[in-house]
Order: structure tokens, then sequence, then C-alpha cells
């Protein structure tokens, strides 16, 4: 009886780990294929003959290249400086409007609460063009603050969304409690309600993250400098030149544009998942 | 972005070259072969570090005389990247240059020219954005009303240097006005390896499109590596080959009033049956082709022929010295009606917005004046080809010093924009832009019926020419 | 000292007056929304009003005297035009296949993730590295392995005899649009694995000893425990990946730009190519237009789902 069930947890974990294995190979198959790409030497990137998976004699001048002859390092600290406010922005904005959704009862609040649903549907391609006039005759064309303003456009509703679904799983006598103490409804919502809603509030945050360092066709038409383009366009716009392709340096920009977020991401992950749990499942 | 070129970076670049063609020694039955490149890449090296020190000593020592302008004048530009960092570093170097004698602050972006057409087309609609953009084909028609008028520069140009190409003045002439100056032809010739031509009797490459589908044919049946011509969305090479095409079969898109839309015809059918019959000899990946797909091919030695500008012999030196030993060029064959052929032409224009046009004008022309022309232009290898007919006899002019690069010369005077026969207007630009003459090719060569393919394409021109 | 809510005392100061004004329900809640209203009416509702009134004139890019209102002129001519049906098909395709393969595949990465023991949350981490990396730098990744020389797909294949010729991966209609849904669907895997994960822990665990007790097998346990118990979180995430993937722009502008003859076209590549490149705003905003319709549905479906729980 023991013996069964012990092999039976055996034939489990075994089918878990060989799922595990499956997904690590087919999801990371590519980051494998740009690391590679990134360390070849032209020469053997254009080889027929040789073995493709392995690399013979490994080279670091793509990523040399990247950081003598682009402004890589310029992209990297204007995308992380415009993500990380517009995430900042549209955290306050958002967890203060789901809050407001969730528990105050005032005239208005449903029809609010579905146009924000809304303007999530918007794409971002009808958009860029006449948000282009918006940004021009707000005389913020080519400045840092004109992706800082427009991404909380996409992001605001879905941070809103989340936490709406957050607060809402929050006991309401834990807040009114602390009123009958004598403090505001916002001094309860800043001392008692924000604290536990931590998990909510990562997860927002990384989603939005996350959304700001792909954005691409805001970037390429609201800002044009150097000086302020975003990682995903100047690289781009800079590796590909007329018909050839900088396939090493590409590789290894977009290595460079990923693993370290995946790496701080890790250390949030336990709150992402349960920030989404609590969000996503009492929606 | 912008350095000073340096005499060590002419080394490298020097060394690269030589580098390559020692390599190749590896292959008995090309060092002959390989004995004449290495003396021809290294005249042309020689020839190259003599301009590029020129260059030099016109940044360093002996500053062309520039106008200066007021304190705070800044000027900001995107221009389309050559493939040829070089070329691009030297344009950097030269407008930096520029921009410390007449201090004017100049931001200069040199970006690949899919995101260029984004950032022109806002800029024109909501009238904000760079003072100076480079344009792609006629688009100086598409934004007319938000250009500059930049006429006498471009005229003073013109009066000295031996005139403006015709498709220069059709890009950039909007109603007696120059709205942009044209600043180069993406050069385009048939690449060819002489080899394996030569292995099925085509020692002289072929001259007629006929002739090319023999060779298609004999590399075919030979087992060598056939002919690969773009089919797939390739914004350059694959409108390069199909405009081509249709043109020198005789067929058009429209009449030259600009709106009576003339694909319907005997010509036309005829070029869509023959380029039936030439995918069947084929590289059957061509349909799947971007612009960057038939360089990878050729180094990869999977064709033998395809259609590009000079980039693939560039960049074999490096990345393949066995094919860079055996590639050559040929223009590209004759049809029914001669060699009618379609133009990648780049133009610079202001735009009306701008604060400082005056200086906007006096970079343009100083960057298009010969001595500062000339040095960018032999660095592209004939991708970056003027369109100042005076240009194209300077003695160290790429297709003046290389032998393997000769198809290129003259190519200027040959070519044409979208909607030829009539002048370039938005409809071309419409049509063009929904590959309409590509994809009819495509269909035909994937086995769609003429008549069929044809019908599709009349609709489509008609619901464009008609608006 | 006791603050009662609406109660106005005089003897307190104009500050303390404000607060408590301001602390009441119907004052603070638009107060607290206001900011999200404002910068989304300034930044969408507007916008969104403009490509509106794109969309029924004939507006031509950079021409002032164009613009005039042509009602739905734009909308039936796309009807007809046989390029927009075809980029209809192609994006319903295109959204559809993806999502149902990112949601298969993104349930049982999270049922995988949640049994798993050792490093957990390293797992977790790289296996997010699809979604993180900025789109436009994986596709170009993505269109270096679909090489139609040196895709590293066909010389696996080929040499693990799986194929005996290569297949040009962006070359046919079908092969192509495979190609652009296997992106999609790849980069999008990760998003589902990790918020189905979050709702399976959300699972109360006596749940599942109860029923193990009662003799459920463990696939009984998942159709009648999991399933159910996951249906609000899949709902919700399904519907938001329908939005963003028939929207989507990125994977096909990078790999195909609609080739092979417009076979992978979708709504907002075509409309760019009408608007920003053919010069057409007006059409191309009828265009984009075209798929609204379809995300309020979703929008609406969603909504009512919420409501319901």
């Amino acid at each position: 009886m023991k013996s069964s069930k012990r092999s039976q947890r055996l034939v489990k974990s075994i089918t878990v780990y060989l799922g595990l294995a499956f997904f690590v190979i087919i999801m990371l198959f590519p980051f494998y294929w740009m690391l590679i790409t990134s360390v070849k030497p032209d020469s053997e990137l254009y080889s027929k003959t040789q073995p493709p998976l392995i690399v013979l004699k490994p080279t670091l001048q793509h990523y040399i290249y990247l950081f003598k002859n682009t402004p890589f390092s310029i992209w990297l600290r204007n995308s992380l400086m415009v993500s990380t406010i517009s995430t900042a922005i549209s955290l306050v904005v958002g967890t203060i409007a789901a809050y407001s959704l969730a528990r105050l009862r005032f005239r208005g609040a449903q029809p609010i609460a579905t146009g924000i649903f809304i303007s999530y549907l918007v794409p971002t391609t009808l958009l860029f063009l006449p948000l282009a006039y918006v940004i021009r005759s707000l005389g913020l064309y080519d400045k840092p603050i004109a992706l800082i303003l427009t991404y909380p456009t996409f992001l605001i509703p879905f941070c809103t969304w989340l936490l709406m679904g957050y607060f809402k799983g929050i006991p309401k006598e834990l807040e009114e409690c602390a009123t009958v103490d004598g403090a505001t409804r916002f001094q309860a919502f800043r001392m008692i309600v924000l604290p536990i809603s931590l998990p909510g509030l990562v997860s927002a945050g990384l989603f939005a993250f996350t959304l700001s360092w792909n954005e691409f066709i805001y970037a390429l038409t609201l800002v044009q400098s150097n000086s302020v383009k975003t990682l995903p366009v100047g690289v781009v716009s800079q590796l590909v030149l007329a018909d050839v392709f900088f396939w090493g340096s590409l590789m290894a920009a977009a290595l460079l544009g990923s693993v370290p977020i995946a790496f701080i991401y890790s250390f949030f992950l336990e709150y992402y998942v349960k920030g989404m749990t609590a969000g996503a499942v009492k929606g | 972005m912008s350095k000073k070129i340096s005499r060590r970076d002419f080394l490298r670049f020097g060394a690269l070259g030589g580098a390559s063609v020692v390599a190749t020694a590896c292959a008995p039955q090309v060092i002959e072969k390989t004995i004449e490149v290495t003396k021809e890449v290294q005249v042309e090296v020689e020839k190259t570090v003599i301009v590029k020190e020129e260059v030099e000593k016109l940044i360093t020592a002996t500053p062309a005389p520039v106008q200066t302008f007021p304190d705070g004048t800044k000027l900001s530009m995107k221009l389309r990247a050559a493939f040829i960092p070089q070329a691009n570093e030297i344009l950097s170097a030269l407008i930096k240059d520029w921009g410390a004698r007449s201090n004017v602050q100049v931001e200069v972006d040199i970006v690949s020219m899919n995101d260029l057409q984004t950032i022109a087309a806002t800029a024109a609609e909501t009238g904000a954005g760079p003072d100076i953009v480079e344009l792609n084909q006629n688009s100086a028609h598409l934004f007319a009303e938000k250009l500059a008028d930049i006429s006498d520069v471009c005229e003073d140009l013109g009066s000295r240097f031996g005139g403006w190409h015709e498709v220069g003045k059709q890009a950039c002439i909007v109603d007696g006005k120059w709205l942009a100056m044209p600043r180069f032809l993406a050069a385009h010739a048939m690449n060819y390896r002489e080899d394996t031509l030569g292995q099925v009797g085509y020692a002289t490459p072929p001259k007629t499109w006929d002739e090319m589908l023999d060779l298609g044919k004999k590399l075919k049946d030979a087992g060598l590596p056939p002919i690969g011509l773009p089919l797939g969305h390739a914004v350059g090479d694959g409108n390069n080959f199909t405009y081509s095409l249709l043109w020198s079969f005789g067929g058009k898109e429209v009449e030259e009033d600009g709106k009576t839309v003339a694909i319907n015809s005997p010509e036309t059918a005829a070029a869509l049956d023959f380029v039936r019959e030439l995918y069947q000899v084929m590289l059957p990946d061509t349909v799947s082709w971007d612009d960057a797909s038939n360089n990878r091919a050729f180094l990869g030695g999977e064709v033998s022929v395809t259609n590009n500008a000079a980039s693939i012999w560039a960049t074999a030196r490096t990345a393949a010295p066995d094919i860079f030993a055996v590639t050559n060029h040929f223009p590209y064959p004759e049809g029914p009606k001669g060699a009618v052929l379609y133009g990648e032409l780049m133009s610079q224009c202001v735009f009306s917005y701008t604060k400082n046009l005056d200086a906007a004008k006096a970079l343009l022309a100083y960057l298009n004046e010969q001595a500062q022309y000339e040095p960018w232009s032999i660095a592209g290898y004939s991708f970056l080809y003027p369109l100042l007919k005076d240009y194209e006899f300077g003695a160290l002019m790429p297709w003046n010093t290389q032998p393997k690069l000769a198809a290129f010369k003259g190519v200027a005077g040959l070519v044409h924009l979208p909607g030829y026969p009539s002048s370039a207007g938005r409809p071309a630009s419409e049509a063009f832009a929904k590959w309409i003459v590509l994809d009819m090719f495509a269909k035909a060569a994937t086995g769609e019926a003429t008549p069929d393919v044809i019908a599709w394409a009349e609709e489509q021109l008609v619901s464009i020419y008609g608006a | 000292m006791q603050v009662s809510i609406d109660g106005v005392n005089p003897a307190r100061s104009p500050w303390q007056r404000f607060s408590s004004w301001l602390d009441r329900e119907r004052v603070l809640g638009p107060v607290l929304v206001a900011p999200a209203v404002i910068l989304l009416v300034v930044l969408i509702a507007y916008p969104f009003g403009v490509a509106l009134f794109l969309a029924v004139s004939d507006r031509v890019i950079a021409k002032a005297d164009s613009g005039a209102f042509i009602g739905l002129a734009n909308f039936t001519k796309l009807m007809r035009d046989s390029i927009f049906r075809q980029t209809v098909v192609n994006t319903l395709n295109y959204a559809l296949v993806s999502v149902l393969f990112k949601l298969v595949l993104g349930m049982l990465m999270a049922l995988v993730l949640n049994e798993i023991t050792i490093f957990k949350n390293f797992f977790r981490g790289i296996l997010l590295l699809p979604w993180i990396v900025p789109t436009s730098l994986s596709a170009l990744g993505w269109l270096w392995m679909f090489d139609s020389q040196y895709s590293i797909f066909n010389r696996i294949l080929l040499s693990a005899g799986i194929i005996d010729q290569k297949i040009i991966w962006l070359g046919t209609g079908l092969w192509a649009m495979l190609s652009v849904q296997i992106v999609n669907i790849w980069r999008g895997i990760p998003f589902f694995g990790i918020s189905l994960l979050a709702g399976l822990q959300a699972i109360p665990q006596d749940l599942y000893e109860a029923a193990e007790i009662d003799g459920a097998s463990s696939w009984q346990r998942f159709w009648q425990i999991t399933t159910p118990l996951l249906m609000p979180v899949t709902v919700v995430v399904t519907l938001f990946s329908i939005v963003q993937t028939f929207a989507d722009f990125q994977i096909v502008y990078v790999l195909t730009r609609g080739g092979p003859i417009n076979s992978t076209h979708l709504f907002a590549t075509l409309a760019h190519q009408v608007a920003i490149l053919g010069g057409k705003l007006g059409e191309g905003a009828a265009i984009s237009l075209f798929m609204f319709p379809v995300l309020v549905i979703a929008v609406v479906l969603q909504l009512r789902y919420l409501q319901r729980l």
C-alpha cells in the first residue's frame, strides 16, 4: 500500500520534471540561440559546415561594438528611467482610483469603471498619430516626459483592474475599525489597506514595468534624440543597417535587455504570484 | 555617436580586406583569382585611404570656410544608415565638424529606413520632429505642403556639377520647386558568381531576361546554386526586381496621365508568364525573402545570381572570403523594351516648421559639395550612388577604380520611380506601399493564373488611382 | 475625540473642516479617481475621438485641404477590398489560434510550476523571460531562427531526419502564419502560466485532500475542483490576451511585413501600411477601428462575468 503510493508519487514527479524540462527547452531555446549568436564571430555565423549549436571561437566583439559604437548604455538608462517613472505614476494613480472604485460609493462610479476598462482596448496603432498631435501641442515632443505621460494610458487601466480586485478581497471591517478610532478614510487606506496589498502592488508594478519596457510605437514617434530614445527603438533602428543585420550585436542587445530584468523579477515573483492570485481570482 | 575618424581606423579597415584575401588562399582552385583580387583590393584600399586622409585633413587641418550662425542655432536630422559603418562614421564626422565650425548644435541620428518612414510621416502630419529627414522615393510629393523650398541650394549645386539626374528631379521637384535634395541612389546590379556561371557556359553573364532564364535552367540542371530574386516583402530588392521586370517587358501600372490604370496589357501578361517560368528554376525560398535574405543566401553559397546593391560583395570580404573572390556584378538584363530600371532613391528635405532654415540649407549644401560627398560615397562601395552627374566621373569613385563594381556605373541615368511613366504622385506611393506590383509577381510565380493576377492588381490599382 | 464623519464641528480649524469634508464618500471617491480619469480623457479619449473623426474622412497625410466628411465610405471601400478581407481572416486566425495554444500550454506550465519543489523561484523567473524581452528584439531573434538559409530549426530537423527538405518558414502563406503564431504563443505562454499559477495557489488544499479521501482520481480532481475554481482567472487572462493579440503589431512587422502576398497582414500592420506608408490616414484609421467592436464585445463579456461572481 505504502510502496504503491510512493511509486505513484515517483511517477508524478517524473512527469512534472519532464514537463518542466519541456517548457525550459521550448521557452529558453531562443535565448540559448541568442547567446550563441552573440558570441560567434561573423565567419562562424554564416558557416554552413560548422555545427550551429556550439561556438568554436567565442568572441566578445559584438558586445564591445554595442557599447563602443552605439549609445546602448544611454538607451538602457532611458528605458529604465521611463519605465520606472511611468510605472510609479501608474501605480499611484491606479491604486487610488482602484480604491475609490472598489470601496467608495459615489455617483458615476460604475460608468467610470467601465470607461477605464474600455480605454485599455484602444489599440496604440490607432492612437499614436492623434497622440502625437496632443504631445506636439503640449510642447512635449522629444522630451522624456512625452513617454512618461503616455505610457500610463495603457498601464493605468490594467493596474486599476488588478487592484480593484485586490481591494475587494480585503475585509471592510479592517478599515472600519480604523475609522472608528479616529482615522480618516484616506488614512485608513494608507495605513491598513496598502500594507496588506503589497503583493497586489508588486504584481501590478511588474506587469506595468514589462509593458513599458516593451513599448515600441510611441517611443518611435514621440521622441527622436538618442538622449531620449528607449532600448527597443534604439537597438532596432541602429543595428539593422539597410540590408545588413548586425546579428551578433542585436542578440547581445536582446539578452542584455531582458536577462537582468528577469533576474530582478525572480526576487519579486513570490509577491507577484500572490498578487495575481488575489487580484485576478476575486476579479 | 559621431567620432573623429582616426588613422588607426583606416588601417584596420584596410587590414580587414587584406586578411580575408589571405584566408582565401586555402582553396587552391581560386589562388590565381585571389592574387588578382588581392591586387585589386589593395589598389582600392590604398585609394580609399588616400581619400580618407583627405577627409581627415579637411576635418582637422584645412577646414573649408563655412558660414557661421548666431549662438543657440540648433538642427536635428534623421538620415538613413548605409550598410557600411565606415560611411556612417564619415557622415557623422563631417556633420559634427560642420556644426562646430558653423556654431550650430547638430544632433544627427543615422537610422534604418523602415523607422525613417514612420518618423517622416509623423513629422509631416503633426508639425513636430527633426528639421532634416531623409526621404525615400517620391515622398517629397506626399509631404509637399510641409516642406521648405530649397530650390536655391539645389540649383546652385546642379549648375556647378553637371546637373541632376532626371530621376532626382522627378523625386524632388514639386510644382516647379525643389522640396528635397536628391542624396543618393542605392545602385543595383545583378550579383553573380563567376565560378558557377562559368561552369554552365556563361563566362559572359546574360544580357537579356531570356538568357537569364536559360542560365537559370542550366544552373538548376547542373545542380549548381540557382538564381534567387526576391519575391517577399523586401522593400529594396523585391521592388527593384519586379518593377524593373515589369517595365522592361513594356508593362506599366498607369498611363502617363497618372490616372488611367494600364496594368491590364499583353506586356504585363508576358512579364507574369515569364516570372512563373523563372520561378521554376529559382530558389523557392525567394517568396519569403526580405532585403537581407538574398545577402545571406549569396554569402552562404545558396544562389549564383541575385539582385542587390554592392553590400554582398562588401560583406563577403570578411564574412565569406571564398565567395568574395568569385563575386562580380552585371547590369540588369534587358527585356523586350530594353532595360527600363527601377531606382531606390533617397533625398533630404527640410520641414517648414524648422526654426533654422538657413542653417539647414547650408548644411545640406555643404554635405553635397564634391569635397564632402565623394569620401562618403566612396566608402559606400557604390551603394551611395550620386545624383549629380559630374560626381559619377570622380577618379576615385568605386565604379571607376574597382573593375568588379563597374556594372553600377551610369545606373542613375537608367532608373525610374514607382508609378512610371506617370510623374511621381500620391497614388504611386500608395500602390508602392501596398506592394501591388511585387505581390502581383509573387502570385504569378507561385502559380496563380495570369488573368486572375492581373484582375486582382487592376482592382487594387483602380481603387488607388481612382480615388 | 469622537469624530463624526458627516457632522461639522464649528470649533475646528479650516484644515480640519476641509479634511472631514474630503472624507465623505461622494467627495473622496471622485477626487481619488480624478487623476486617472483626467489622464485617460486627455491621452486616450481625445485622441480616440480624433481617430474616429479621421475614419469618416478622406484625410491624407500632410494635406491641409483633405479631411472632408465622407461618412462610412472608408468602411464600405474596405469591405470590397480583397487585401482587407484577407486581413480580417488572418487576424481572426492569428488571434484565435494563438490564444487557444497560449491557454492550453500556459495551463500546463502553471500545473508544472505548481508542483516543482527545487529551484522553484529560479524556474519561475527564467520561464518568464520570453515575456520580458522586448518583442521587437525577440522577434528579430526569431527572424534569424526562421531564416530561409540559416534556420536552426531546419538544420536540427534535417539532421534528425524528421524532414528531408527544408521548410521555408516565412515563405508560403500557411507556414508564414504558423511562424508568426509560434512567436506570439512563445511570448504569451509565460503570462498565462504565471497568472494561472496564481489561480492554482489560491485553491484551498483541503478541497483536494477531502476529494482524495472520497476516492476521486487525480483526473476527476482536476476537472471537478481545479477547473471550476480556476475559471475566473482563466476567463480574465484569456480575454486580456485576446485584446492584446488582436491588436498585435511588432511580430508581423518584424518577421514578414504582412507578406508573403499579404497572408500575414493583421489589422495593425495593414493600418500602418495604409496610413503611414501609403499616406491615407482616414482609411488607416478605419482599418484600426474595425477591430474595436470585437474588443468591446470581449470586454463586455469580461465585465459581465466579473459582475456575476
